[in-house]
């Protein structure tokens, strides 16, 4: 879930949209978002799913290039819980309840990650254009609109992605997800974007998932922080159970 | 006792009010089980199993404590529980004790101090009361010695006991971490409640070697056939090592990442930590007694046989390794997901001193006071073989859509057989036997492991299932002196059938209240792993926890 905080947090300054191709487009916005040295971002995320009680959680997510570590917070039956993701192939958690790290396999990223509409490969995903090739759908003023396909060596759950670009930051607006049928299986939206210290960061995120009758995951920026000069071993398995 | 938990938390607390960060955390569960049957177990002039009713009745109160300084981290996990089934009033007076009529015991899961990049950058030394957790096996880890089984709940099946050690851990780059243990103090595994029915079973002779192994079971039987004494267990007696520096344990660790694949390398140097047999004592007492509903069936009295126990050395090289395989991905599939942990252990051999008092079983056959002749030219019956041995668990982990996951696991060796003997090397143990017959089985056996977690909407399906593999064999003199009988029972058979089924049907409300409702069910006869009345009968169970 905090992909979207790393991949869409772009520097304010940066090159505009112009009529540029595809690939292009998805340049700007990997660049953007991996700009920042490193990021910090503490979350409150609402989970809902039809007929049942809303679930809350609050974790802190730290990234640096492609890397990041997620803590969780709360609530307190996963307070103690991290992630580390180097890569959308190189993921562990640690699992406070038993005292141990374990690899992330490919085979669970499409489920949904600790009970959100966010899945593991939702998270993992830092620059699209390494996994995807974009072709340009619609263009206004406003927006762009561009379908993502994999690239062949690419393990993905989805046929394809289409993103709506602002054209005044070059950061999306609403990603649809689409399953290898070609069924739209999820939307996400990104909105309030908070451009301070020259990084862009959507304030608040949802995800709905089509497949779970419309349920959905809000997250909300409670804090941030940009370029504290994270230290790189903060990015390794060792650290995940370090002081735990 | 309750007043502890928080005192010592509020010590803590208060101590740690000068460090940049501090964090708490509590728990409180309920869990309730009912055994649904009888479990006889023992003869009827010694009986020794369990009945039904409530198995466990207990409500845990627990805290976490976490509190970080610059580059210090104190750690302290502690839980108060109260056992409502564990009361032993014995005497009226004992009802003046809050003790007796509603104990409560205190827990230390962990206790202690981690120190960061101690002297050199990415050495870090953890001090304390601890769980070194390593092993990527699913609960079944053979590599991971250094804390001792906790066995007591068969529920919570993996999880061991702390230990006060000495850690190190030097990180070689972000992926490769060299590590180091020194545990001071070797610590025992706690076993179940249940596990004490064993001893009834006096026909488990542990001696390696067959005729000595057979000789002491034909004198057993006509010592209690013949002549009216059949022996019992009297006392286990545990040699718990010195506390002394040749008794700690030590383990080196090389653990890393290797492409795609987790990679670790372990040595481990200490002591198994469940007892074996090394000692055995017998006297004769003289109790006359009738069966209560069958009078003509009496005894004189008993062969008591005092058992001595001790814990081998061992020596454990650990292999660990966890990734993907692709083998799906012709069908399009994800890759599944595989781990192996395999332990190449050097035991120290351990035998076996059987002495007794003199035995006046009859005016005909007094056996005099000494130690037994085995005819093994002056030495000791083997109850371990020093012939190292292999012990490994092999996973593999798939996700069906949204709502399934399946993991299947092969166990090679179970976490209390100890000793060469399997399809590999052959060596059987006795799970039965009498004056002229034995069940016997590979003294390390094959599970196959299988379960599943299915999510139902707002529940969780969780299915487990351990199935026992090895199978069994009787072995029955043919009376031509020697040679032996052998009928082989497959894992499939009446005989060799063996498993447990543990479906579980869990809830979680979010906000960190979480339900569950299951069973455990038992199969196979006495003289297998889950059919052993040791391993306490079938279970019903409810619990609850809130985490706040």
């Amino acid at each position: 879930m905090f992909r979207f905080v790393l991949v869409w947090c772009g520097l304010v300054g940066m090159p505009l949209a112009d009529a540029g191709t595809a690939a292009e487009h998805l340049e700007i916005m990997d660049g953007k978002a991996n700009a920042p040295t490193d990021t910090w971002f503490r979350f409150s995320a609402v989970t809902q799913e039809p007929g049942k009680s809303p679930r809350e959680m609050t974790f802190e997510v730290q990234n640096q290039g492609e890397k990041r570590l997620v803590n969780f917070e709360g609530p307190s039956d996963m307070k103690g819980t991290r992630v580390l993701v180097l890569s959308r192939q190189q993921m562990w958690v640690y699992l406070p309840a038993y005292r141990k790290v374990r690899r992330v396999a490919s085979h669970v990223k499409q489920q949904g990650f600790m009970g959100t509409t966010y899945s593991d490969e939702d998270m993992s995903t830092s620059r699209y254009g390494d996994s995807y090739n974009g072709e340009v759908v619609k263009e206004t003023e406003a927006s762009i609109t561009l379908k993502l396909l994999p690239k062949p060596d690419t393990e993905t759950g989805y046929g394809n992605l289409e993103i709506d670009l602002r054209t005044d930051l070059m950061l999306p607006s609403e990603i649809r997800y689409y399953n290898p049928e070609g069924q739209h299986v999820k939307t996400e939206s990104r909105s309030e974007y908070d451009c301070a210290q020259s990084v862009c960061t959507p304030a608040n995120m949802k995800m709905m998932d089509h497949t779970r009758n419309d349920a959905w995951t809000s997250l909300t920026v409670l804090e941030r922080k940009v370029n504290q000069g994270i230290s790189a071993s903060m990015f390794s398995v060792r650290n995940l159970e370090r002081g735990r | 006792m309750r007043q502890m938990l928080f005192a010592v938390m509020a010590g803590c607390l208060s101590a740690s009010a000068m460090a940049a960060d501090t964090d708490f955390s509590g728990w409180l569960q309920s869990d309730i089980r009912y055994r649904l049957h009888d479990v006889p177990a023992g003869a009827w002039y010694a009986p020794a199993g369990v009945s039904s009713g409530f198995e466990r009745v207990e409500t845990v109160l627990g805290g976490r404590l976490n509190a970080e300084g610059d580059g210090i981290i104190g750690f302290v996990d502690l839980q108060l529980v109260a056992s409502g089934s564990r009361s032993n009033i014995g005497q009226i007076g004992d009802l003046g004790d809050r003790t007796q009529v509603d104990p409560v015991a205190l827990e230390v899961n962990e206790a202690f101090f981690e120190v960061w990049d101690v002297g050199l950058q990415g050495l870090d030394l953890r001090i304390g009361h601890q769980l070194v957790q390593w092993g990527v096996g699913d609960q079944f880890n053979p590599t991971n010695n250094l804390n001792s089984d906790d066995l007591e709940d068969p529920l919570q099946f993996g999880k061991q006991l702390p230990n006060t050690m000495i850690r190190g851990d030097y990180a070689l780059g972000p992926m490769w971490t060299l590590s180091g243990v020194f545990v001071p103090m070797f610590r025992p595994a706690m076993l179940p409640e249940t596990s004490a029915i064993g001893m009834a079973f006096t026909d488990r002779m542990p001696v390696v070697e067959d005729d000595v192994r057979r000789q002491l079971q034909s004198e057993q039987a006509l010592a209690r056939d013949s002549f009216g004494y059949p022996t019992i267990v009297g006392s286990a007696k545990i040699l718990d090592p010195a506390a002394s520096l040749a008794n700690g344990a030590g383990m080196v660790r090389l653990g890393g990442v290797l492409g795609s694949q987790d990679l670790a390398l372990s040595w481990y140097s200490g002591r198994s930590d469940i007892p074996q047999p090394v000692g055995n004592h017998t006297r004769l007492v003289r109790a006359p007694l009738c069966h209560p509903d069958r009078p003509t069936e009496c005894i004189k009295g008993y062969m008591v046989t005092e058992a001595e126990l001790a814990f081998p050395r061992m020596h454990v090289a650990g292999l660990n390794v966890a990734g993907e395989l692709d083998v799906l991905g012709w069908m399009g599939g994800s890759p599944l997901g595989w781990r192996l942990e395999a332990a190449w252990v050097v035991p120290e051999r351990l035998n076996i001193a059987i002495s007794n008092d003199e035995l006046p079983i009859d005016p005909s056959l007094i056996q005099p006071a000494g130690e037994y002749d085995y005819g093994l030219g002056g030495e000791r019956p083997t109850v371990i073989d020093d012939t190292p041995f292999a012990k490994w668990t092999l996973g593999l982990d798939y996700t069906l859509g949204k709502h399934v996951y399946l993991n299947t696991q092969w166990v090679h060796g179970m976490t209390d057989e100890f000793g060469a003997g399997d399809f590999i090397q052959p060596d059987y143990v006795t799970r039965a036997g009498d004056g002229d017959w034995e069940i016997r089985r590979l003294r390390l056996g094959d599970y196959l492991v299988l379960g599943s977690d299915i999510a139902l909407g707002g529940a969780t399906l969780r299915l487990f299932s351990l199935l026992d593999m090895t199978g069994y064999q009787t072995e029955t003199a043919d009376g031509s002196g020697g040679e032996r009988n052998i009928v082989k029972h497959s894992a499939w058979s009446e005989d060799g059938f063996s498993a447990v089924l543990y479906p579980e049907l869990m809830f979680n409300f979010g906000n960190g209240l979480t339900a569950g409702l299951g069973t455990v069910q038992l199969f196979g006869k006495a003289h297998t792993k889950f059919g052993d009345p040791a391993a306490g009968g079938d279970l019903v169970f409810v619990r609850g926890s809130y985490d706040f």
